[in-house]
């Protein structure tokens, strides 16, 4: 095969990895010769190359991937998906982790439950401390006794003990032995208003509850009327103002009266 | 003309990365140099305002000189204005091709993708893509450089790239094709990138020292190292680990035998990559240098390197 044909084939076959696997039934001359398995890998690494520049928004799910030894094959399976979108003009860091996380759905669907949790969880981490790092305040209406949150705020339920094992991957000193533990965590993320670090710690089911319900609409009375429809009667209305008043003097939760 | 000959001190410097201003300003006369990508230069030119206190070594993957597509006008008129604005020694490009003819795309073609192409639109990768080692590529190999050489007036280096399966229609192997071209004219000369040479002889069934010892060591004025390693069954390049105890062997045999004018450590595929490391492997490299010039008798008239 002469250079220039070889040369078009296999430009074709990385710029557009779609054609290199789509299946066919006649096999022509012009495959001859090359490793089309090889070829898809190198389209793969290529797509992992071009998402060095995520690696500081998602260190921790890189990290993993290439421990897991399955960077490669991971970007391989990406790379039609990802030429097709990147096809239709720049994709921002946000498009991007959204487009890497349902590929990564669909990777881990077929592996053992504890690695879904792992690498659903660490990804899904990742993104929440990024979305509100670049998300901008909510606008503060102000109204009257309703429980705001100030800056930002998301909460996650993870089947893995995501904290511990970022925490271990950022530290370079993962062990899957004994830093992947499988147990329920709820985590609560937030950011100050006009700051851009977010903290996360862990809450309880009924920190949760009580968070979850912060609206913009229901003042703290609502929130404990609410908690103690849903079964929570030991929780009078005044320990869940209590409650709020603590958040509020940690800055994160406002109202016009309640936390004032 | 830069070249080997008389080289008796080897600078040492870092491959730019978000970190490097932080890495300047807190180890200062850690790096000798700062090697930049042109294509970054041209995407944050800032970058060039960050680390101006260091002399520059111009890097670039846009020259496609193993292709049949040759850069457009404008980005050559861009690198001609960044070789002058940062005063690079040299100029280093890749044994490879990047965009390929889209006159050719019938032969490649499958008629469920090929609705709606433009015929004559060229295929571009975007990567740096090891060419088809043949005769025919060498002679077109051997005729860029000398054009980007005359056109630039600096050296044009040609880095081996990583080679990860076998281009149709190869005729010999990546360190034959390199001799060859130095064989045909003295004006060669090569960036070696030594984790390329070890992921390419993992790949190609190759013994990385007698690769490396088969190589006219004498025209590499620059070295690479970075990270590599084997996922799926292949080597890689990878500049986001650093570089494993091979890739340093083959630098202490490299050194013992020739002297290049620049070692350049890569770690500049993930901008929070430790800088503890990044300091260890200079100070590593500093000491594999001084070790070999205190154990080799100068072959050639010392002169003194220049960076900018």
């Amino acid at each position: 095969m002469d250079a220039d044909r070889a040369h078009a084939f296999v430009a074709r076959c990385l710029s557009e990895p779609a054609f290199l696997a789509a299946p066919r039934a006649d096999e022509t001359a012009v495959f001859e010769g090359a490793d089309l398995k090889k070829l898809a890998l190198f389209a793969g690494f290529i797509t992992k190359v071009k998402h060095n520049p995520l690696r500081t928004v998602l260190p921790c799910t890189f990290r993993l991937l290439a421990l897991l030894g399955a960077e490669i094959d991971f970007f391989a399976a990406y790379a039609p998906a990802f030429a097709e979108e990147r096809a239709q003009g720049a994709l921002s860091d946000q498009r991007r982790i959204e487009l890497l996380g349902r590929q990564l759905d669909d990777f881990v669907a077929e592996r053992p439950a504890e690695m879904r949790a792992l690498l659903r969880g660490v990804l899904l981490h990742e993104s929440t401390v990024h979305r509100l790092t670049t998300t901008a305040d909510a606008p503060d209406f102000g109204l009257g006794e309703a429980l705001r949150w100030r800056g930002g705020a998301a909460f996650n339920r993870y089947g893995v003990d995501v904290g511990r094992a970022c925490a271990a991957l950022r530290a370079r000193r993962f062990d899957f032995a004994t830093d992947v533990v499988l147990r329920e965590q709820i985590l609560l993320y937030r950011r100050m208003p006009d700051r851009a670090e977010v903290a996360f710690f862990e809450a309880d089911e009924l920190t949760w509850l009580l968070l979850s319900l912060v609206d913009g609409r229901r003042s703290a009375h609502d929130v404990a009327a609410a908690v103690a429809a849903l079964g929570f009667g030991e929780l009078v209305p005044a320990r869940v103002e209590e409650f709020f008043a603590d958040a509020a003097a940690q800055g994160f939760i406002t109202s016009g009266a309640a936390c004032a | 003309m830069v070249s080997n000959k008389g080289s008796t001190s080897t600078a040492v410097g870092v491959a730019y990365s978000p970190y490097t201003r932080t890495l300047l300003a807190t180890a200062p006369g850690l790096a000798d140099f700062v090697e930049i990508a042109f294509e970054q230069l041209v995407g944050t030119p800032d970058v060039a305002q960050h680390c101006r206190e260091t002399p520059f070594v111009l890097h670039c993957a846009s020259l496609s000189l193993a292709g049949n597509v040759p850069p457009a006008a404008e980005t050559v008129e861009q690198l001609e204005r960044w070789i002058a604005e940062t005063k690079t020694p040299w100029l280093g490009e890749h044994l490879a091709y990047v965009r390929a003819d889209g006159v050719l795309r019938e032969y490649a073609e499958h008629p469920a993708f090929t609705a709606g192409s433009a015929p004559a639109a060229p295929f571009n990768v975007g990567y740096t893509v090891s060419p088809q080692l043949s005769a025919a590529v060498l002679d077109r190999v051997a005729a860029a450089l000398g054009a980007w050489t005359r056109r630039f007036g600096l050296p044009v280096l040609l880095e081996n790239g990583p080679i990860y399966f076998t281009m149709p229609g190869s005729t010999m192997s990546q360190f034959a094709f390199l001799c060859e071209l130095c064989a045909r004219s003295d004006d060669v000369l090569l960036l070696l990138d030594l984790a390329h040479l070890w992921a390419t002889c993992r790949n190609t069934g190759a013994d990385p020292f007698e690769a490396l010892y088969a190589l006219p060591l004498e025209r590499v004025v620059e070295v690479h190292l970075s990270g590599a390693r084997e996922q799926s069954g292949v080597a890689w390049d990878d500049h986001v680990e650093p570089a494993p105890p091979v890739v340093f062997e083959l630098l202490e045999r490299l050194l013992a035998r020739t002297t290049p004018r620049a070692v350049t450590i890569e770690y500049n595929w993930d901008a929070g990559f430790p800088l503890e490391i990044v300091e260890a492997d200079v100070g590593r490299a500093r000491g594999l240098i001084a070790a070999a010039a205190h154990g080799r008798e100068p072959t050639w008239t010392p002169t003194a390197l220049t960076l900018s």
